[in-house]
């Protein structure tokens, strides 16, 4: 348990500090790989045929099948390889570190007693969860949206265990399959961004707004020339 | 057996230029040359002990003092620096920190000696010497924290004296990460190769070796004798924590640490093989990702 | 049991189908039929007695929804028959852009796979369950944003997509929060859980419901996190749009709504009241800010929806009486918005801009849309006889009998700015003198018959109030401690 809690945390960080798409994606393949891993070390009780299953689901979802997916997107689109961060890598790993610290004092705050699993699981996931969302919020590229969007989700689903927290085994599942069909649409979109746009960087994404003027004058000129001239043409 | 304790920092004086020799024969070997002789550094240092000083117009004592006082700061700290479960013959609570100064005082006269040539190529390297050696600090004394944590103990020999087979069990993992993060900051402190490259002459990426470009003869022998010795010092805290040392018989103790710190050596040299010099923007990642595994380290003490 | 899943059932088998099926106008009257029997099928759910069935059922508050949902949903398959039927036939010159699209059979289905996931929101009362269906219409719903194939339309799907799915995920860390408050209660439900009431950790519930209600809120489009709901709601086609204002909103309500009744249950109301009132009175605020001189008729639209969200909210929020009126305003909004959303669905189509200042003189092109306009204009901002008025004043008038003196005073401030600005619009775009080189053309039937139902039920709602609704408002309200009695 502890080790994983312990992989967990680096690969956020490691998240955090990588420069390339590739290897941030095997990062959060592997994050997928140890959380389908959880359960089964955690068991404090038989293990059920559901419970098997559900592991091996989250194995092949998230630590195979949506990492290849991705790793597919990567190639087939023009995206570089590297990561573009509105936030240095060295900033992103000293605000990891301040996330842990958070993590750890919420994990206290909790206050838990009544859990069977070390509380080390909790903090590993909130720091997830948390670097996650600053992954998403610091990167530029569209893919490392849904890479953030993925380790946070992984979070999300460590808290449920870090808390001891079992539902029933369809709900389990109908959440993994929420997960896979919302990355696959990311990624499916993604693609589209990419050959429509001819960019996947988000801070670009600004066509849609209130104070620009919309619609007619938008056919005429492409995108391009929207995003540099009538950023600022506001309606008289 | 007070004896014993006064050998420790005598044969460490007495040692402590072999590690860059080993580190040379394993970056040769690598390399595929046959490489330096591993005593080449006593030759270094005897030869420049020979020869006079030269020194610049516009230096002041500040620079002429500053060799003296890097070895001096240097060998004080080996007197705290315990083998195993062999004391240090000097010994209070908290001297981790007093350790983590005594290498700050020899990187402050670094650094003000290199100010004090006004060379801009020197002031350069200064800086960049400053900008690292801070992200490094964390690293250190949040590993000091976790290790008095860990072992309830707040003097350097005591706490490697507490690290027992029992404390390994319960918090083996806690040491590996702190191990791990000085190896780091060793590669950081000791300029070896993923940050800075001890090779290079004249190359603007340099840090450490440009601060030192206007030393000669004797204070230059300081000066790389002060390095050996801080290599020393960061290889001897890393085997202590990482090898149960402690928990060996007490005639091992000495032949298995020695081995240890010659380990370390060639793990050393195995990274400057095979890893390449990085960037300079992306050093301060590095740095900051060693000061993060002691943070994992003292969260999970805190809270596992 | 199995009454309950039927239409869920029903609706993601055609749904699935409609992917197969070669022939438009097969898929086409596969579409109308599902929604339907849907509809037949809500509105007899809603007259039987309430059926709870472990994680599935209904009560007074689901069943409302449930009807506002199928009937929002009758009301968008019929609009988009001549939606997609004008797509092929009456594509305007300079709208290419706005009418070139994905295959059909990807719209009906996903269309009615919304459907569906939305049906199995409103009546789960699983928690979990409600959280898989709730994320399961985001997914379902990205690709019609996506409809028309355009970086304007993918970006405002992009952003509707991760957005929302980072609330939701963060609404699952609020469910287990919430699973903490009593791990002894063995079912995850709502019943057991308000049935549990005191014995719940209040620690717990608080956090649970502050996350939760971020993460809903996320996907209901209250202030400070509507940001994606304006660039997919006017991107969206027409009766995209309207369901996701008229419908998708409410049943992320409805998750944030059963969380507050266990929280009242667990002793914690006074808080989540406080926390509802402020994000609706702020995303009341915000909305008026953003729809003074709005150049775009659809994000009007979509920033209204975020204020009647707000009110929504506020009304809940409130308590007492005001629950009533919440809730009655969450089906009076429906039923407006979506009729005006497909009035401005055909406005579009004709016009081929979305910017309000370029649609002139609407009333002599296009006389029964600008009627419907006009009239959707009037019943939005709460005025009378339509039912909107009946619903905002009954939360004013709780507000004031409860001595909200500032707030209230805000409200209406808020609400008057809103009707000043949105007439401005809205008047402007219809009583103008037409621009000289439009010609002529009829507007077909199907694209002004389900506005001007949905606008006269508004009306009739405001007017007369059938005993068999005002029971259910008044149970639903009762959930809540609230109600007219």
């Amino acid at each position: 348990m502890n080790i994983i809690s312990i992989i967990l945390i680096m690969s956020g960080l490691l998240l955090l500090g990588s420069s390339r798409l590739g290897v941030a994606i095997k990062v959060v393949a592997i994050q997928g790989l140890v959380l389908g891993i959880l359960p089964i070390v955690k068991a404090s009780h038989e293990l059920t045929a559901g419970v098997w299953f559900l592991c091996i689901s989250i194995i092949a979802a998230k630590g195979i099948i949506l990492p290849i997916l991705l790793n597919t997107n990567l190639k087939s689109s023009g995206i570089t390889r590297e990561i573009e961060p509105f936030i240095s890598y060295g900033v992103s790993i000293i605000a990891g570190i301040i996330m842990l610290i958070l993590a750890g004092w919420m994990t206290v705050r909790l206050n838990l007693n009544r859990t069977m699993t070390p509380p080390i699981v909790l903090s590993a996931a909130f720091f997830m969860v948390l670097s996650g969302l600053f992954l998403m919020i610091t990167r530029k590229k569209a893919l490392t949206q849904i890479l953030g969007f993925l380790a946070m989700e992984n979070g999300v689903y460590a808290v449920g265990i870090g808390l001891s927290l079992e539902f029933p085994f369809m709900v389990e599942l109908g959440i993994l399959l929420d997960v896979v069909v919302g990355v696959v649409i990311m990624g499916h979109l993604l693609l589209h961004m990419d050959k429509e746009m001819a960019h996947t960087d988000t801070d670009r994404l600004t066509e849609l707004s209130d104070n620009i003027r919309l619609s007619g004058e938008i056919k005429v000129v492409s995108s391009n020339e929207v995003n540099i001239g009538s950023d600022r043409e506001v309606l008289k | 057996m007070k004896l014993l304790h006064w050998l420790l920092p005598i044969s460490a004086f007495i040692i402590a230029p072999i590690i860059p020799g080993i580190i040379n024969r394993v970056k040769a070997f690598f390399a595929g040359r046959r490489g330096v002789p591993i005593l080449q550094l006593y030759i270094d240092i005897w030869k420049l002990l020979r020869k006079g000083s030269t020194y610049s117009h516009t230096t002041s004592f500040v620079f002429r003092i500053a060799p003296s006082v890097i070895a001096a700061a240097l060998i004080l700290c080996t007197f705290f620096i315990p083998w195993g479960s062999i004391s240090s013959p000097v010994s209070f609570s908290g001297d981790l920190i007093f350790i983590a100064y005594l290498l700050d005082v020899a990187r402050y006269f670094t650094v003000i000696a290199a100010m004090d040539t006004g060379s801009a190529f020197e002031g350069m390297g200064a800086s960049r010497e400053v900008q690292f050696g801070f992200l490094a600090e964390p690293a250190f004394l949040m590993g000091i924290l976790v290790l008095v944590m860990v072992t309830k103990n707040t003097s350097t020999s005591g706490i490697m004296q507490h690290l027992s087979t029992s404390v390994w069990a319960d918090s083996g993992i806690l040491l590996i990460l702190v191990a791990t993060a000085w190896y780091f900051l060793l590669l950081t402190e000791n300029s070896r190769i993923p940050v800075d490259d001890p090779n290079t002459h004249l190359e603007l990426t340099m840090i450490h070796e440009v601060m030192v470009l206007d030393y000669s003869g004797p204070d230059f022998a300081y000066i790389l004798y002060g390095s050996a010795l801080k290599l020393w010092i960061f290889s001897a805290l890393i085997v202590n924590i990482l090898l149960p040392v402690a928990a060996l018989p007490i005639w091992l103790q000495p032949i298995v640490f020695i081995a240890g710190t010659a380990g370390v050596a060639i793990l050393v040299g195995i990274t400057e093989s095979i890893i390449a010099r990085l960037r300079l923007v992306t050093v301060p990642k590095i740095i900051v990702s060693a000061s993060a595994l002691c943070f994992i380290a003292l969260i999970f003490r805190i809270i596992g | 049991m199995i009454r309950i899943l039927f239409p869920t059932v029903i609706a993601a088998m055609a749904g699935i189908i409609a992917f197969f099926i070669r022939s438009n106008t097969w898929r086409r009257a596969l579409l109308v039929t599902t929604a339907s029997v849907h509809l037949v099928f809500s509105f007899y759910l809603g007259a039987i007695k309430p059926i709870k069935a472990g994680w599935i059922g209904t009560d007074s508050l689901s069943v409302i929804f449930l009807v506002t949902v199928s009937l929002m949903f009758f009301a968008a398959a019929v609009y988009s028959i001549f939606y997609l039927t004008a797509d092929r036939h009456h594509e305007p010159e300079n709208a290419s852009r706005y009418l070139s699209s994905t295959p059909e059979s990807i719209y009906t289905g996903c269309m009615l796979l919304l459907l569906s996931t939305m049906t199995l929101a409103v009546t789960a009362r699983h928690f979990a369950l409600q959280w898989v269906s709730i994320e399961a219409t985001t997914l379902a719903s990205a690709p019609l944003i996506y409809f028309h194939r355009s970086s304007r339309s993918l970006e405002a799907a992009w952003k509707y997509l991760i957005i929302c799915s980072v609330g939701i995920a963060i609404a699952l860390m609020g469910l287990f929060f919430l699973r903490m408050t009593s791990p002894k209660v063995s079912e995850f439900t709502v019943d057991a859980f308000v049935a549990a009431g005191s014995s719940l950790d209040k620690k717990w519930l608080s956090a649970a419901f502050i996350i939760i209600l971020v993460g809903y809120g996320t996907k209901m489009g209250l202030a400070p996190l509507h940001t994606w709901l304006p660039d997919a709601h006017s991107e969206a086609p027409a009766p995209v749009s309207a369901l996701l204002s008229g419908a998708l909103l409410n049943c992320a309500f409805l998750g944030i709504m059963r969380v507050h009744q266990v929280a009242n249950a667990g002793g914690i109301g006074v808080m989540a009241s406080e926390l509802l009132v402020m994000f609706g009175i702020f995303s009341i605020g915000l909305a008026t800010v953003f729809i003074l001189r709005q150049p775009d008729f659809k994000r009007l639209l979509a920033y209204s929806s975020v204020e009647n969200m707000g009110i929504i909210a506020l009304g809940v929020g409130v308590g007492g009486g005001a629950v009533f009126g919440g809730l009655f305003h969450a089906v009076n909004h429906s039923l407006v918005k979506v009729a005006l959303f497909l009035a401005a669905g055909n406005i579009l189509a004709r016009y081929g801009t979305r910017e309000s200042s370029k649609v002139r003189g609407l009333a002599s092109i296009m006389p029964t849309t600008a009627f419907i306009w006009t009239m959707g204009l009037i019943a939005i901002t709460g005025t009378p006889p339509f039912g909107t008025f009946m619903s905002k004043f009954t939360i004013l008038k709780t507000m004031t009998a409860k001595g909200m003196w500032s707030l209230t005073a805000f409200f209406m401030a808020f609400l008057v700015i809103i009707f000043a600005a949105m007439s401005y619009i809205v008047l402007k775009m219809v009583f103008t003198p037409p621009p000289p080189e439009m010609p002529e053309k009829p507007e077909r039937t199907l694209s002004w018959i389900m506005p001007v139902i949905l606008l006269v039920t508004a009306l009739a709602a405001g007017i007369y109030m059938p005993e068999i609704v005002r029971n259910h408002l008044e149970q639903a309200s009762a959930l809540f401690g609230g109600g007219l009695k």
